[in-house]
């Protein structure tokens, strides 16, 4: 029972940190192309992040009543509460796309283009890449396209391991050089 | 602690360089913080509070310019989502003051946490380098580049001094240690061919 709870705990903080770490990126990649889509899907984790953290909160709270010590879960929560802000932080940089303010020029500089950016597909049933393994697909190999994200019905896979089957309707996120990404988009197939 | 303008004691910046230093040091920051209670480092979690003082001090300097900037409703609006995002970076940097916080205050983390962190998928490692470390004489450039592994250098601890983000043409010396932030596998590799410990 407190071995399950501790293992819970401990997946718990692993996604809440690549989570939070992947909204920013997301964030930052939506401000430079004043992209809607990836806002809205910034939103949408923050909604997944707020639910987690407090789930996670909850769990900590429940593992510290077995210690002597409570001080000892300090840490825990406040790790907690760093994913959550870096999730906040990543709403609050897109939520004027959300409303239809374009970014100022100023963000745009600040962000400093990095060559690399993240594409978002949806994967449709005429895909050839469905049903494929991702260690089949090669893709870093092929296209020099790394996925960084899945989600898939509400689940989210963060940097998904190679045993993962591309089924029909996930969304994925890959990360590479933007001429990498169109030859990606092209080798996915979907409209 | 909040300071005035003048008590920054530096020419006044312009908005887009105070984000760009935000920016920067809002994602330094965390790797920092986690760094500190995660190899129990007083000296990065002091450098992690320096830093969350000098957030503070950016973001009153970028509210006073932008609010010097406007003078339409026009550009109040546009200007807005700034002033929005520069105070999100300063919440982030509030969040890892806190964690960094905590083990100045003598707490420790919890080893169900430590061992959580150590399975993210960009894990924060300390590369020791030994005395008969291949590393000694090196660069932090060169071995990323002869490994093939991609990491970024957060703290270079030599002989008590700890510098923070070191340039990554500093060679290394034997009794150096090195966090730095990669891949699982980057971090594997790092301490096999290091012959350090993680």
């Amino acid at each position: 029972m407190f071995k399950e709870k501790v293992s819970k705990v401990m997946n718990m903080i692993i996604e809440l940190k690549n989570i939070s770490e992947f909204m920013v990126d997301l964030a930052y990649t939506a401000l430079l192309y004043n992209s809607v889509e990836l806002s809205e899907e910034v939103e949408r984790l923050e909604e997944y992040v707020d639910d987690l953290h407090v789930n996670y909160e909850l769990n900590i709270l429940s593992l510290a009543q077995f210690e002597e010590d409570a001080g000892k879960y300090l840490g825990a929560l406040r790790v907690g509460l760093v994913a959550e802000s870096l999730a906040d932080a990543a709403l609050s940089m897109v939520k004027p796309i959300l409303n239809g303010v374009e970014p100022h020029e100023v963000l745009r500089i600040a962000i400093n283009e990095s060559e690399e950016t993240i594409l978002k597909l949806r994967v449709d049933e005429e895909s050839e890449i469905r049903d494929k393994s991702l260690e089949e697909l090669r893709l870093q190999e092929r296209v020099g396209v790394r996925i960084v994200a899945i989600r898939r019905n509400d689940k989210w896979i963060l940097n998904p391991s190679s045993d993962i089957r591309i089924q029909v309707d996930d969304v994925l996120f890959a990360r590479g050089a933007l001429r990498d990404l169109e030859e990606f988009r092209k080798m996915v197939g979907s409209k | 602690m909040k300071h005035r303008l003048e008590d920054t004691g530096e020419d006044p910046k312009s908005v887009r360089d105070i984000l760009i230093e935000m920016k920067n040091i809002s994602e330094k920051i965390v790797d920092l913080a986690f760094s500190s209670v995660m190899f129990d480092s007083e000296d990065i979690a002091r450098e992690v509070l320096r830093l969350e003082d000098r957030v503070d001090d950016l973001l009153t300097m970028l509210r006073m310019k932008v609010l010097m900037a406007a003078e339409t409703a026009r550009d109040a609006r546009r200007l807005l989502p700034i002033l929005s995002i520069a105070a999100s970076m300063d919440d982030i940097a509030n969040a890892a003051g806190d964690l960094a916080k905590m083990l100045l205050k003598g707490f420790k983390l919890h080893p169900i946490v430590l061992e959580a962190l150590k399975m993210v998928d960009e894990v924060i490692v300390r590369v020791d380098v030994k005395h008969s470390s291949p590393f000694i004489g090196k660069t932090i450039s060169q071995i990323s580049h002869e490994l093939n592994v991609d990491f970024t250098p957060l703290v270079l601890c030599r002989g008590g001094r700890t510098i923070i983000s070191p340039d990554e043409n500093v060679k290394l010396r034997q009794n150096d240690y090195i966090i730095v932030k990669t891949t699982t596998l980057g971090a594997e590799t790092l301490s096999k061919m290091g012959g350090g410990s993680v």
